[in-house]
């Protein structure tokens, strides 16, 4: 026997030094692959709702609110979902390398795999509608978010420059309907030219982008409009909205009561106010009795 | 204990016996001794009693880590990796501080440089020493991790997976890491008038 080995023997009987279980280990590499997988996760919810706003913004109107349409982009690009988005995917390469075998990959693969499932499952959950109810809840949890993105948000509530962004209360006739806009306030929204006809549903509680011009106060004429964000219900609370809950934050995504689906037309076959739709909430109906309102392609909104 | 040990028992089987039965490190420690020990002083350039001391920690860390010990290694592979997380760590440590040997390495040196190139001219004893020391000097001036790959691959025998097993790197970046390290060295040797020709 050596004297190191015989130092080194001594020292561990002197010591009590005993090996460390191996329950430690397992849990070790569990939590390294927890966190794993948790970044990925967080990388993937950041990517959603980056897909979510570049793929849901109409950027074209960006130089309404903006002056010039690289100005706009600038302003509204969600930069925080880009280092979430960042930080996760770089979290997740991190702690891959920190896995058992990690090592053995090279970094431009290990990067490119982290990029490619984050972007991957992004998608999916992009496509999933998650984005929503995951910002959402950022929203409701974060205050201060909350408030950076309604300040981000609420540039698109400018109709001296003739755009406004809001959340349809009620379907008035087949040219008007009243409007929640961001900031809460109600709009009387007559819609003209290619407002008329437009290729998708109209709805109650569905956001809306809107182009056109501020003729009174409180009263606005689109000759363009657009679903905003797919068109999800976005709420702002303190306002008497249905299923509207405690000041300052947006919801989304709560289906309204089925008496806010109303369509105050007028005349033979029109709804009785109040009253839903018998398929529904759509506005384009077919049948006798059905508004005028047809879907047809509409041309380019430039 | 040792004398009951069959000296054909593979690395494996001395881990889970030491897990068991701590006298049982004893195997593994005389099979990996001298190995480590000249492993760690090639890498730091300490005297006797500091690698001693090193390498006593780095047998108290394996014996602390046996049961995260990856069968899919070869336990030389995790046994020289943590000798040279320990020795990196030493490294580190005592930044700015001189590691070069204070005995002579000779042997070492001269074997590094014969396996690098293609041939050294060495005249005499007097010029042989020379050209040890100067390829010592040269190996010392390197970075660490250009050392450690150069130590690892051409004076402790070890291939590009067990290579990559005890750095913790990929192949690929291993085979760069030793192109550079050989670079580096050639590089180095030039401007110092020592001659090398590099076998691929």
């Amino acid at each position: 026997m050596s004297k190191l080995s015989q130092s080194v023997l001594d020292k561990i009987k002197k010591e009590q030094i005993a090996p460390r279980a191996r329950w430690q280990f397992v849990v070790l590499h569990c939590a390294v692959w927890t966190l794993l997988l948790l970044s990925v996760i967080t990388g993937s919810l950041a990517m959603s709702v980056v897909f979510r706003d570049l793929f849901g913004t109409e950027w074209e109107f960006a130089e309404y609110v903006a002056g010039s349409r690289l100005r706009g982009i600038i302003i509204m690009l969600p930069y925080i979902w880009f280092a979430t988005t960042a930080l996760g995917i770089f979290l997740a390469y991190k702690l891959f390398e920190k896995t058992r075998h990690g090592y053995r990959y090279r970094a431009w693969v290990i990067a490119g795999g982290t990029v490619a499932l984050s972007g991957l499952t992004g998608l999916i959950f992009f496509a999933a509608g998650t984005a929503d109810s995951f910002e959402h809840g950022i929203r409701q949890t974060i205050p201060q978010y909350a408030r950076l993105r309604e300040a981000v948000e609420g540039q698109w509530v400018a109709p001296e420059k003739g755009i406004l962004v809001g959340r349809v209360k009620e379907l008035t006739n087949e040219e008007m309907l009243l409007v929640d806009d961001l900031a809460g306030k109600e709009w009387e929204v007559e819609r003209v030219g290619q407002a008329l006809e437009l290729p998708f549903e109209l709805r109650v509680e569905m956001m809306l982008l809107m182009r056109g011009e501020a003729v009174e106060d409180d009263e606005f004429q689109a000759s363009q409009l657009r679903p905003w964000r797919r068109g999800e219900p976005l709420r702002k609370p303190g306002r008497p909205g249905p299923g509207a809950e405690g000041p300052g934050a947006f919801e989304r995504g709560t289906p309204p009561p089925p008496n806010a689906r109303v369509l105050n037309r007028q005349g033979p076959g029109a709804f009785a106010p109040n009253t839903p739709p018998p398929d529904g909430e759509a506005f384009n109906r077919e049948g006798p009795g059905a508004p005028e309102l047809v879907p047809q392609p509409a041309p380019p909104m430039r | 204990m040792s004398d009951s040990t069959p000296p054909q028992s593979t690395d494996l089987e001395l881990v889970r016996r030491a897990l068991s039965d701590q006298e049982e490190l004893l195997h593994l420690m005389e099979r990996y001794e001298s190995r480590l020990l000249r492993y760690v002083h090639r890498l730091t350039g300490l005297g006797q009693q500091c690698v001693e001391d090193v390498v006593q920690e780095v047998f108290i860390k394996i014996y602390r880590n046996l049961n995260n010990f990856d069968q899919a290694l070869a336990f030389s592979s995790w046994a020289y990796r943590i000798a040279h997380n320990e020795a990196m760590n030493y490294i580190r440590s005592n930044n700015g501080r001189k590691t070069l040997p204070i005995e002579t390495d000779d042997e070492d040196s001269l074997n590094l440089a014969d396996i690098l190139a293609g041939e050294v001219d060495l005249p005499d004893e007097a010029a042989r020493a020379e050209q040890a020391q100067l390829v010592r000097s040269i190996l010392y001036t390197l970075k660490p991790v250009y050392r450690d790959a150069l130590i690892l691959r051409y004076l402790e025998d070890q291939d590009y997976a067990a290579m990559s097993d005890i750095l913790q790197k990929p192949m690929g970046t291993i085979a760069t890491l030793l192109n550079r390290a050989k670079t580096q060295f050639k590089q180095l040797a030039q401007k110092n008038n020592l001659t090398l020709h590099f076998a691929s």
